[in-house]
């Protein structure tokens, strides 16, 4: 494929991802994870990014394929996909089972009390999917909700705040920027009666 | 320009802009709905259609229809034959244009 071709096809990819329904999902990720938190029950919070992954493609399938059209990539994007995808729920299950081990342990007060800084750990081991995420799509807007995981990390270091102060507002922020761009995707593009001619 | 190359000769099934926009979108995909073209075409439905036809009738794309959530779906993919075309047609177009003299 030559460049043209190629930056057609970037295109096409980008804006595959431009509907707002992954972004409500992780802004309604960080607020489950930070509410779990917040009532003692962290063990809901790992689980349920894992039933918002299972949901995405039915739920895209739903609501964003009668509007947008269907489209199959090359064997090299969906390769490309497939590794990604096999790479980011590899991490995100790394980060959740060291995260509740570690969790445990301090319960337990097998290890020492944790650090000031670890408080904004979460977030930072949830901005680097975000980032990593943005980069490969080409969607600058989850650079943004990366920077904004990082910066609230920060600040919970700052003032010595408990991790699920940072979530919840992480959270709140994200999901309201992915529902207006669901809002206005759905607007935006009427369902159409048919996929067909 | 050439003795055996001119904007005649180019295939005019091509030569339109808006079955060359499709093309050029079926040829960065492996296959594509009609909603997944008219949204990024930016074409009527009417146009499309008739665009489409045209490109099916020529055997360019391959068209499959099926039943996809419960919608009926017309799925559209580039032919094999459809992609050497489309390579002839900018390999024709290249050399047209490149052996047109610099302006100003």
């Amino acid at each position: 494929m030559n460049k043209t071709f190629e930056s057609l096809e970037r295109r096409a990819f980008h804006s595959f991802w431009n509907d707002g329904l992954l972004d409500l999902m992780l802004g309604l990720v960080l607020l489950v994870m930070g509410l779990a938190w917040w009532q003692g029950v962290p063990v809901f919070g790992a689980v349920f990014p894992a039933a918002c992954m299972a949901m995405w493609y039915p739920l895209r399938r739903r609501l964003v394929e009668p509007r947008l059209g269907f489209v199959e990539f090359s064997g090299q994007r969906v390769g490309k996909v497939r590794r990604f995808r096999v790479g980011l729920i590899g991490f995100l299950a790394g980060a959740m089972v060291i995260g509740l081990l570690v969790l445990a342990l301090w319960q337990s007060a097998i290890l020492a009390r944790p650090a000031e800084w670890i408080a904004g750990f979460p977030l930072v081991l949830l901005a680097i999917p975000a980032l990593l995420f943005a980069l490969f799509t080409k969607c600058k807007r989850f650079l943004w909700y990366a920077l904004l995981m990082l910066l609230a990390a920060v600040g919970l270091v700052i003032n010595a705040l408990e991790p699920y102060a940072g979530l919840l507002a992480c959270g709140v922020v994200i999901s309201v920027s992915g529902g207006v761009l669901l809002v206005r995707f759905l607007a935006q593009y009427p369902r159409a009666e048919a996929a067909s001619e | 320009m050439s003795a055996e190359e001119s904007p005649a000769d180019l295939d005019r099934l091509l030569h339109e802009p808006a079955r060359l926009q499709a093309l050029v979108q079926l040829a960065v995909v492996s296959r594509a709905d009609f909603t997944w073209l008219l949204q990024q075409t930016g074409m009527s439905r009417g146009n499309l259609s008739v665009q489409m036809s045209k490109l099916a009738e020529a055997g360019v794309v391959k068209v499959e229809k099926r039943f996809h959530n419960n919608r009926p779906q017309t799925l559209y993919q580039l032919t094999s034959h459809g992609r050497a075309a489309l390579q002839q047609y900018k390999e024709s177009m290249q050399r047209i244009l490149n052996a047109l003299p610099d302006q100003g």
